[in-house]
């Protein structure tokens, strides 16, 4: 089951992105300095939501909207 | 448009002339007006007058032989620029002068104030006040040049390096833990040890890193970001 593109609080920044390539616009859109940085393989998404101050949970649902249709799916489907 | 002489007692270095030299001053300038983004004078030309801004607003800029302009200083209303022709006769202008709105200014033969330097105190001393200030602004931007920029390069270093060989430390925070010395920090910016130890004591200062022996643990790795951004100031 591809139930892994649901994301983690302690997912590095790194593995979003590889997971999800399109979620750098939310990333963009928060102003955050994350596209790019060197320490994408250790910012978390709990360190990207505690430094840039935005809720976790709203930061998680934003990027999730990127995990493609065919695995969306299979998520409700769990 | 008609100057009244007490009015050059708003320029710093004519504060304490007496009415009779502003008098002389004026009756011995020519007003000019320069349009939006024309020029006074070009950086090069023989500095033959110095200038009083009137109204307006007008920038010094400099370039270099390839033409790369950096801007010195803006000047206001009741200013003086273009002055080192009083002090020494053969000077030429070291920088550009370049109206930023509609200009008025009275302009003055350098040896005008030249001559006048020589039985007037109170002009060597506004003029001194005015270059001691300059050379203080310089002395800042200098200092900015060469410190600050060298942190924002051993902050990109630091993390360079952190992205290729950092280890994830701490808990719930995320830290990056470099088995980095002192040596091989400067080694790896380009720098000497004594501006990575400078550089890194100011760090643990402020809590953004904690060093060991061949150890640097960055404690705040976004706070080393906007460091290496400029973005901290």
């Amino acid at each position: 089951m591809e139930t892994k593109t649901i994301l983690q609080p302690l997912m590095t920044v790194e593995e979003v992105l590889k997971k999800l390539p399109d979620s750098f616009v939310v990333f963009m859109n928060r102003k955050t300095k994350c596209v790019g940085c060197l320490l994408q393989r250790f910012c978390t998404l709990q360190d990207v939501s505690a430094t840039y101050q935005i809720p976790l949970q709203e930061l998680i649902a934003e990027l999730e909207e990127y995990i493609p249709e065919s695995n969306q799916i299979k998520r409700s489907s769990q | 448009m008609k100057i009244d002489p007490s009015d050059l007692r708003r320029v710093s270095v004519f504060k304490e002339a007496t009415d009779d030299d502003l008098s002389l001053f004026v009756e011995n300038s020519i007003l000019r007006m320069v349009e939006e983004g024309e020029f006074f004078f070009f950086q090069g030309d023989p500095a033959k007058y110095f200038y009083i801004l009137v109204s307006g607003k007008a920038k010094l800029l400099q370039s270099n032989p390839a033409g790369q302009q950096v801007n010195l200083r803006t000047i206001n209303e009741w200013q003086m620029f273009g002055a080192l022709g009083a002090v020494r006769p053969d000077a030429i202008y070291p920088a550009t002068a370049q109206a930023l709105e509609p200009c008025t200014a009275l302009a003055i033969e350098s040896v005008f104030l030249h001559d006048a330097l020589q039985t007037r105190p109170y002009l060597n001393f506004g003029l001194m006040q005015l270059m001691t200030g300059y050379i203080q602004e310089m002395q800042e931007r200098y200092r900015e040049l060469a410190t600050e920029r060298v942190e924002r390069r051993i902050a990109l270093t630091v993390l360079r390096l952190a992205a290729q060989i950092g280890k994830r430390s701490g808990g719930e925070e995320t830290m990056v833990e470099l088995p980095l010395s002192r040596q091989d920090v400067a080694e790896a910016s380009g720098t000497t040890i004594y501006t990575v130890s400078r550089v890194l004591s100011d760090w643990e200062r402020r809590g953004l890193v904690e060093t060991g022996r061949e150890r640097v643990l960055i404690k705040n790795p976004h706070g080393l970001v906007q460091i290496s951004e400029g973005l901290d100031q």
